[in-house]
């Protein structure tokens, strides 16, 4: 018997025998590549986030009418926040 | 009233009920009840000098009035119009937990809700502090940051504090995003930024709003700024609300 024909029915045998542990379903399930769990690598975003709101804050008590009254008042600010974390922090910490 | 406690509530049922709960309809749910009349029961200013109904407290919590926003059957009403038109019962469920949460809220005050409408229009209320709404924004602002009102928002902020993660790109894209279809179709539309502005632009404003309210009342305004943590405070407020 030709190699090739063992190593072919070697692999059918041990695909068949392996089928529950690597079926396809299984091997196509995508590992998480995120955690909600940011641990040591947040604590940049942490600080960068207390330094936007400590700025807003500041914003706010200078004028609380322009900067206080509704949440939509602050979305410019949130998203320019937004934009500018992960050229500060890097991607990953936004 | 409260102020950023519906701002923040969401926040905090998404990070105990997972993968139940859609924040942006939440969200909608925990401003819907003021969200038609906030304006009016103030005036068209900060100082409160240019009202523009004469009973702010009958029109935000009476009826006649809208008062009704602030009763469990708008929640369950609005909720199933949600589920009619959506079919997606995590944002008709979200919604009714936002708007409960809300109206629960706003028994802490002296004028209450009409928690039970149109069954009765008791008020439920619990007299934690003073309903201010009628003096306008800005003694209202400040009678609420310097009494108890002040005091339930920090509760808010703190518990928040200890569940930041839930305010991490990494927890959007991991439990928020993959598990509700309104943020797909977000993001096809207006790109990631403006996504997670979204997501977090309530409990961003939440968090400062209640510290810099709280700077503002009792070290740059100079009206009866001191702290008043009685029940019903604070005392320099008219009574408001049914007896």
């Amino acid at each position: 018997m030709r190699m090739s024909s063992l190593v072919g029915i070697g692999a059918a045998r041990y695909s068949a025998c392996t089928r529950d542990r690597y079926s396809p379903a299984v091997l196509d399930e995508t590992p998480p590549t995120h955690t909600s769990q940011p641990g040591r690598s947040g604590r940049p975003a942490v600080v960068y986030w207390c330094v936007a709101g400590a700025v807003y804050a500041a914003l706010g008590i200078a004028s609380p009418p322009a900067f206080l009254l509704g949440f939509w008042e602050s979305l410019l600010f949130v998203f320019g926040a937004t934009v500018l974390a992960p050229k500060i922090l890097g991607r990953r910490a936004r | 009233m409260s102020w950023a406690a519906h701002d923040l509530e969401p926040y905090l049922i998404k990070a105990h009920m997972g993968a139940a709960i859609s924040v942006p309809f939440c969200l909608l749910g925990s401003y819907s009840p003021d969200l038609f009349t906030k304006w009016a029961v103030y005036g068209l200013d900060f100082s409160g000098n240019h009202k523009i109904v004469d009973d702010p407290v009958q029109l935000h919590r009476g009826f006649p009035g809208v008062g009704f926003t602030h009763s469990l059957l708008f929640a369950i009403v609005v909720s199933l119009i949600i589920l009619l038109w959506s079919k997606h019962r995590i944002w008709a469920t979200s919604f009714l937990i936002g708007a409960v949460a809300h109206v629960l809220s706003d028994t802490f005050d002296s004028v209450g809700v009409m928690l039970f409408w149109p069954l009765t229009d008791w008020h439920a209320h619990l007299d934690v502090w003073q309903y201010v709404g009628e003096a306008g924004r800005r003694k209202d602002a400040i009678a609420y940051y310097t009494s108890l009102g002040g005091a339930w928002d920090l509760f808010w902020v703190g518990w928040l504090a200890l569940k930041w993660r839930v305010l991490t790109t990494a927890y959007f894209e991991a439990e928020v995003a993959p598990k509700d279809p309104l943020w797909p179709w977000l993001r096809r539309k207006t790109g990631d930024a403006f996504a997670l502005t979204i997501y977090r632009g309530s409990a961003f404003f939440g968090v400062v709003s209640v510290l810099a309210w709280m700077v503002w009342a009792l070290f740059v305004n100079d009206f009866e700024a001191r702290l008043d943590w009685t029940l019903g405070g604070p005392s320099w407020a008219p009574r408001q609300g049914p007896p």
